[in-house]
């Protein structure tokens, strides 16, 4: 038996809520240690793209295949063990918990101590001073870091960033780049990102790959300058105004 | 084991060490310090702390309201009064029970071993559906098993005696049988709430869609902290029945069932230091009460007997509570010694 090839696999996803079609047809795939940026404007599908790969949502038809398995309208614990966790596009932390215990309640297995384990995450994330405080305390930017490490601490291959940026200021924005930038180029961590927003500066930036959204159809796709220059895409997404965006 | 977190441990074992250093000053007491009466009371209470724990176990782990557990608190007893009760009193009282049950006579360890067994059977059956269901009406299940079980036990003559209830139950207890009894539970749900499933259970309760989008599998969850209250739900009711000495069906249902949410809430459902806080509380209005409600005399004056007066104090506390603390007393915090910086 040949080795599955280590991808997310999204084939020919339609979404259909009475009458409304929220996908059509998408596909797209991602590999391990790569940085994929689905972008859209409000209402193009993207968070409706989220939910069917994490099992939330079961598609009108097409399949989700990770890392060789057939994972479509799996239930959404046994797709977090397919390694594959998520963030909410509103936060969604376990408020009345501590930091580290919102982390330390996810790990399944652990071949060290889950104590050490949990602190080694808050550090990466520069939230360990705040380990003992109640999550639901903290200001929003330390939640989203929060809410990434508590996903990245259930092991997954691919990591599902709904809106990750929304709410943050310029600095909070620029120190969520660098921290997502260094999740994807661990080795170790052997860890793909699928990045949700319609931030344009964020997302070209820091994803090697863009694909558009527009009314739950792919416009486009290719690499961030390319993608921006699309006239499909200036067209749908970005309207008549000169980019805003500098890479 | 390295997903068991050491610091939870560590903390839960302080809690536990200085719990159990309350009730032994509470059992020292009855033992060596309080007239009979007292020492009566001191035992009761340590009995209804260990019901109260264990309801915390689900209740405040789960953050579901559970008016199910004196279900199981029926059944335990029941069995358990069952189980230790002597032949000829079974065979005088209640001719038609099966020949195998005339001819138990359990000790203490194995009435309460047969309890649990016989509630955990309960508590798999009933909770396998009630943890699928969705937590807004899990509450309302709770409720539907209560009644159903005080219809059963109010109606199976021929096994509970119906309305006339078990009598010449063994007195099996001793005050240090109770100590140890509060001191094993307390500890139990201590080292459940700090254990990897019970911070699971911890984590559905804040988000259960949040918790099943990271692998945790709510129902299993959920199933597995309603197993665990109901064992320890057992195992005090086995101890309260053979304290009790005769019970019939009215002490398991509406009644105690407030009574004991009520000892909960008011301590704070989200710690075992404050479901034996509020069940202290609530054990002193009732003893305050309990003379004033038989009426009583203000010089010249006298004042009628006040019934349910007790009931409308602990309803009122619990009112007041709800308005000003809604967490309870001690909301999440156990008892503990303060932190030292590292």
């Amino acid at each position: 038996m040949s080795t599955p090839e280590r991808q997310l696999a999204v084939s020919g996803v339609t979404m259909r809520f009475a009458g409304l079609v929220a996908l059509d047809d998408v596909s797209l795939s991602l590999k391990r240690g790569e940085v994929l940026g689905v972008i859209g404007p409000n209402g193009s599908g993207k968070s409706t793209l989220v939910n069917v790969i994490s099992g939330v949502l079961a598609p009108t038809s097409g399949t989700v295949v990770i890392d060789g398995h057939d994972v479509t309208a799996v239930a959404p614990p046994i797709i977090s063990r397919h390694g594959v966790a998520r963030s909410f596009q509103t936060v969604r932390l376990f408020r009345r918990l501590s930091v580290r215990d919102n982390v330390a309640g996810v790990v399944r297995k652990a071949k060290r101590p889950v104590d050490q384990i949990v602190d080694e995450w808050l550090e990466r994330l520069g939230i360990l001073h705040l380990a003992d405080r109640l999550a639901g305390d903290l200001a929003y930017g330390l939640q989203r870091r929060v809410e990434i490490a508590r996903a990245l601490a259930t092991g997954p291959g691919y990591l599902l960033l709904d809106e990750p940026a929304a709410g943050l200021n310029d600095t909070e924005s620029a120190d969520l780049e660098r921290v997502i930038r260094s999740i994807a180029e661990d080795r170790e961590l052997d860890c793909g990102v699928l990045i949700i927003d319609h931030d344009m500066r964020l997302i070209t930036s820091l994803c090697d790959r863009l694909q558009v959204l527009f009314n739950g159809k792919t416009i486009a796709e290719g690499i961030p300058s390319d993608v921006r220059n699309d006239p499909a895409v200036v067209e749908a997404y970005l309207g008549t105004r000169p980019s805003p965006a500098k890479g | 084991m390295n997903t068991f977190s050491r610091r939870r441990l560590r903390n839960a074992f302080i809690t536990w060490a200085m719990l159990a250093t309350v009730f032994l000053v509470v059992t020292l007491l009855a033992e060596f310090v309080l007239d009979r009466g007292q020492s009566r009371m001191a035992t009761e209470f340590m009995i209804l702390a260990s019901l109260v724990v264990a309801i915390q176990s689900y209740v405040g782990n789960s953050g579901l309201l559970s008016f199910g557990h004196v279900a199981f608190f029926a059944v335990g007893a029941y069995i358990a009064g069952l189980a230790a009760m002597s032949p000829e009193k079974k065979e005088q009282f209640l001719p038609n029970l099966p020949d195998w049950v005339i001819s138990l006579e359990a000790s203490l360890p194995l009435a309460i071993l047969i309890a649990v067994i016989g509630v955990a059977i309960f508590a798999a059956f009933t909770g396998v559906p009630i943890s699928r269901m969705h937590q807004s009406v899990i509450p309302m299940a709770t409720l539907a098993l209560l009644v159903m079980t005080h219809t059963v036990v109010n109606l199976w003559d021929d096994v509970t005696r119906g309305t006339r209830g078990l009598v010449s139950v063994p007195d099996l207890v001793t005050t240090w049988t109770v100590f140890a009894t509060a001191v094993a539970i307390t500890g139990a749900a201590l080292l459940y709430a700090a254990s990897p499933a019970g911070l699971r259970l911890q984590v559905v309760r804040e988000d259960p869609i949040a918790a099943a989008a990271l692998g945790i599998r709510v129902a299993a969850t959920r199933f597995t902290g309603w197993m665990v209250s109901a064992v320890l739900m057992a195992i005090g009711s086995a101890v309260w029945a053979l304290n009790s000495l005769a019970f019939g069906p009215e002490q398991f249902f509406f009644a105690q069932t407030f009574s004991l949410l009520a000892m909960l809430i008011i301590g704070g459902t989200g710690s075992v230091t404050g479901a034996i806080a509020g069940t202290a509380i609530v054990s002193v209005i009732n003893e305050s009460l309990r003379g004033l409600e038989r009426g009583f005399a203000i010089g010249p004056i006298q004042v009628p007997e006040l019934p349910g007066l007790i009931q409308l104090v602990v309803a009122l506390a619990l009112l007041l509570l709800l308005i000003w603390r809604p967490a309870g007393l001690f909301g999440n915090r156990e008892l503990s010694i303060p932190r030292r910086r590292r």
